[in-house]
């Protein structure tokens, strides 16, 4: 399941130096993401984890061309899908990899779902023309496999309801849906279960496992909740302050930390899930450290 | 277990902590195009409409304010009648009377002025005070406030004007409680809707929790918060009144001793041919002070609730 | 001191159909000062609506809330303010639950002279800087003169927690109070609740959906599910022998740091 046009050499995604600079006034501006370099393979599983306020998500937007499009908002580096260089590429380009190249899960699905239009026809849209023919019949058949592919039942059911009318557990699984549906080469997902239960975040993320392990597709899993993405990436990526402080396979990253705020982070989340130890916040000096670094290196 | 060895952080890590919430803070309010409180008076003070108009307002206000200490009497007669602008003694001419026209259009603008502001903030008080209780109390209250507003809302307004002329003589001050009784409901409806959402929101329950009694958590907690849009509608109700206040005037009715603009306009009726300015300056008066408050208005609108739609 | 809910109720009429929503169903609770109660459950079980009852911010449709053995429905003047002193609030949502346009040295003052714990100016400050202190706002000074908007999360949910241990409560009430923070910012903030109950006595009601939190800090743990308590005990009993099947899930879904298996 490779896009067609990807040659041997080049990565699906690889990201080099990127920086995005937000506006927090008219004349002033942070630098949310830092010389960020990542590289995704295809069928490769890659997480993003940091707090709030990591650039995480921001360098989600950025490999999505979500980036709102101000002339304040400026992106520099490079985005290269497939070989392609997408930074300062034409809107038409975006819209066509975010059509056919990209599925995106973000943690609100009522930002993203159509609240007057019903489930299937939102699904149906997804599905490339190419794959599906005008055929009504065969578009809904195709519409009712990707939502049960996203684990619901009743799929007749669910594609006939507007997203009110459903659950957040079943919300997010129609993003999945949607997602799966234009068989992309990648998913983004940003927080995809963070606003669900523990229940049904357990439930939606084994789907979305199954989903992209079927499938074959790439995915990179933005969260700042580490046990969520231990538990569905082959490598993650650290950030801080918009840089990544550390990169490795999770295993290794989860094992044997080399960066004192990636233990420290770790050691944080331990204190709270392991019922012997005491909690343990980062203590500020790390932060002020860490702070000065950042923004020595900038 | 104890507090003093991680936690108790100093200061400088809690300004990094403030500092690095933002990114992610920042790239919500970007994305969503809708700007915070304090960016909102910015996006309003940047505004090319709002650089424009400010100063027409401001020019006006002064004008009405010290502008007759420097013109002479509006109602002294005995110049001669009918002459053009432009004489040296008499800057915008006299009218069919033979009185000062700078003198009167100056000290009309400050009765149009005035019952146009006036108005506006009584509608306000009202409006706060009525959609206040009825959004925070709900309920009964809500249904009793919802009421009393409708009655108002349906209150003939010229009618009850020429009525009360009729009975009590033309008088500036009537003219000012006649529109602002029959227009804060409009004030007080956006009150209420913005009251209702904000006694949802987590600090106004946390006041309750506290203590606090219902009347201080709506002027502490509630009002503060409903006033964007509330300013909005309060400035749209100024030109409303002004004009309005202008038709009532051009029908007549209104203080003779003190005409407004809209009474300017309307003893200008008979000598449009042989004074045309007695009848274009006032108009063109009202129309710039009305336009620029109103696009004052949509320019706050737009800053501050950019996805709602225009407050009418 | 004993806060109580006993066979307390709450039915909301819903919206659309004429049915009726059972947010609670004869819940029966109690909390006292020096003791961390947990009330876990995920969305839709009641948790926060009991909560409010508790608080006495929504009455509950059958069933009383009883303070020391008086019903707070009766209790008037001076005593419904003692009620209102001794047990207090930290309310979910960060971003929501302080006013934005209220600085912090306001949004604590003023609930201290509303409750007469202090009446000239300079006392109410001194008051709330020493507040600030106790939650490690520290130097706390310079927090006086700012905004919401000009904190962070972690800080929101400190200034709550000042605000409520300013009026020396008994009880605090807190739902879902540190579930929007970063894994070490709640550490920090949870830290400083436990503190208070070992240093200054203070009980706690917390309402969470997060379990492995509940383990770190609770002594009693009641369980809701659709409006219902399911299944209540100590901490200990409730995580190493729980009955209830749904507890059982619960614990099965908490979310572990484990690595996705090849």
């Amino acid at each position: 399941m490779t896009a067609s046009n990807s040659t041997a050499t080049s990565p699906l995604l690889e990201v080099t130096g990127l920086n995005v600079f937000l506006p927090t006034g008219r004349r002033s501006e942070i630098e949310a993401v830092r010389h960020v370099d990542l590289v995704v393979h295809d069928g490769e599983r890659v997480g993003i984890v940091g707090e709030s306020g990591s650039g995480k998500s921001v360098t989600g937007r950025a490999i999505a061309g979500l980036l709102p499009t101000s002339p304040l908002v400026r992106v520099n580096g490079s985005i290269r899908f497939a070989g392609t260089e997408m930074i300062g590429a034409p809107v038409a380009q975006w819209n066509e990899i975010r059509r056919e190249r990209v599925g995106m899960i973000f943690q609100d699905p009522l930002t993203f779902l159509n609240p007057v239009m019903r489930i299937g026809r939102q699904v149906a849209e997804s599905i490339p023309l190419v794959r599906v023919s005008g055929d009504h019949r065969a578009q809904l058949a195709a519409v009712h496999e990707f939502l049960d592919k996203a684990g619901l039942e009743n799929v007749a059911q669910v594609a006939n309801s507007f997203p009110h009318e459903l659950s957040g557990g079943m919300r997010q699984r129609v993003l999945i849906a949607i997602a799966i549906a234009k068989r992309p080469a990648l998913i983004l997902a940003d927080e995809p279960t963070t606003a669900l239960d523990a229940t049904v975040q357990q439930r939606v993320l084994r789907t979305l496992d199954t989903t992209v392990a079927d499938l074959g597709t790439a995915m990179i899993l933005i969260s700042h909740d580490l046990a969520v993405v231990a538990g569905m990436t082959d490598r993650v990526y650290v950030m801080y302050a918009g840089q990544i402080v550390e990169e490795g396979t999770t295993e290794q990253v989860l094992e044997s930390p080399q960066h004192r705020y990636t233990q420290a982070l770790l050691r944080s989340v331990h204190s709270i899930s392991e019922p012997d130890t005491e909690l343990y916040s980062i203590p500020a000096s790390l932060r002020h450290e860490l702070n000065a670094e950042v923004a020595h290196a900038s | 277990m104890t507090l003093s060895d991680q936690t108790s952080i100093p200061n400088p890590q809690l300004d990094e902590e403030t500092r690095l919430a933002t990114p992610t803070e920042q790239i919500t309010a970007v994305v969503r195009d809708r700007p915070t409180e304090r960016s909102g008076w910015r996006v309003f003070l940047t505004k090319p409409s709002t650089r424009v108009f400010i100063p027409v307002i401001m020019f006006f206000v002064l004008l009405s304010i010290f502008g007759p200490l420097f013109v002479g009497d509006p109602i002294a007669a005995g110049f001669p009648k009918l002459l053009p602008p432009g004489s040296p003694e008499h800057l915008l001419g006299t009218d069919q009377l033979g009185r000062d026209f700078l003198a009167r259009l100056v000290n009309g603008g400050r009765v149009s002025l005035l019952v146009g502001f006036t108005v506006a903030i009584l509608c306000m008080t009202i409006g706060l005070v009525v959609g206040g209780l009825a959004g925070y109390y709900g309920g009964v209250m809500d249904a009793i406030m919802v009421k009393l507003a409708e009655y108002f809302q349906v209150l003939p307004g010229i009618v009850l004007a020429l009525v009360i002329a009729a009975l009590l003589g033309a008088n500036v001050f009537f003219i000012v409680i006649i529109l602002a009784i029959t227009m804060w409901p409009g004030v007080a409806r956006i009150v209420r809707a913005e009251a209702m959402r904000v006694s949802q929101l987590g600090y106004v329950e946390s006041s309750k929790a506290a203590g606090f009694r219902g009347v201080r958590i709506i002027w502490s907690d509630v009002i503060p918060n409903v006033m964007p849009p509330v300013l909005v509608a309060t400035t749209m109700t100024v030109g409303r009144a002004i004009l309005i206040e202008s038709g009532l005037s051009y029908l007549g009715i209104g203080d003779p001793s003190r005409p407004s603009w809209g009474a300017l306009l309307n003893s200008a009726q008979s000598y449009m041919r042989d004074g045309w300015w007695l009848a274009i300056l006032p108009g063109a008066c009202i129309v710039l002070v009305v336009l620029a408050i109103n696009m004052l208005g949509d320019a706050l609108n737009d800053s501050f609730n950019p996805t709602v739609g225009r407050v009418k | 001191m004993l806060l109580e809910a006993k066979n307390v109720s709450k039915t909301f009429r819903s919206r659309r159909s004429s049915g009726a929503v059972h947010a609670v169903k004869d819940a029966t609770l109690r909390a006292r000062p020096g003791e961390f109660i947990a009330i876990v459950g995920e969305s839709g079980s009641g948790k926060s609506t009991l909560a409010r009852i508790l608080l006495d911010l929504i009455p509950p449709s059958t069933g009383t809330v009883e303070l020391d053995g008086t019903r707070i429905s009766t209790l008037r003047g001076e005593q419904y303010r003692g009620y209102r002193q001794v047990v207090q609030a930290v309310l979910q949502d960060p971003a929501g639950s302080l006013n934005p346009r209220k600085r912090v040295e306001r949004t604590i003052g003023e609930v201290i002279r509303l409750h007469g714990m202090a009446r000239r100016s300079a006392d109410v400050r001194a008051k709330v800087l020493e507040v600030l202190e106790l939650v490690g706002m520290s130097p706390a000074q310079p927090f006086l003169d700012r905004y919401p908007h000009e904190l962070s999360g972690g800080q929101r949910q400190r200034v709550l927690i000042a605000r409520a241990i300013s009026l020396n409560p008994q009880i605090i009430v807190a739902d879902e109070a540190v579930s929007a923070l970063d894994a070490s910012v709640k550490a920090g903030v949870l830290r400083v609740m436990v503190d208070l109950k070992d240093r200054l006595g203070v009980g706690y009601v917390f309402i969470t959906h997060d379990l492995p939190l509940v383990q770190k800090v609770a002594d009693y743990v009641y369980v809701m599910r659709s409006g219902e308590i399911v299944e209540q005990g100590r901490k200990e009993t409730i995580f190493s022998a729980p009955e209830h099947p749904y507890t059982q899930t619960l614990l099965a879904a908490a979310p572990v740091l484990r690595r996705r298996p090849h």
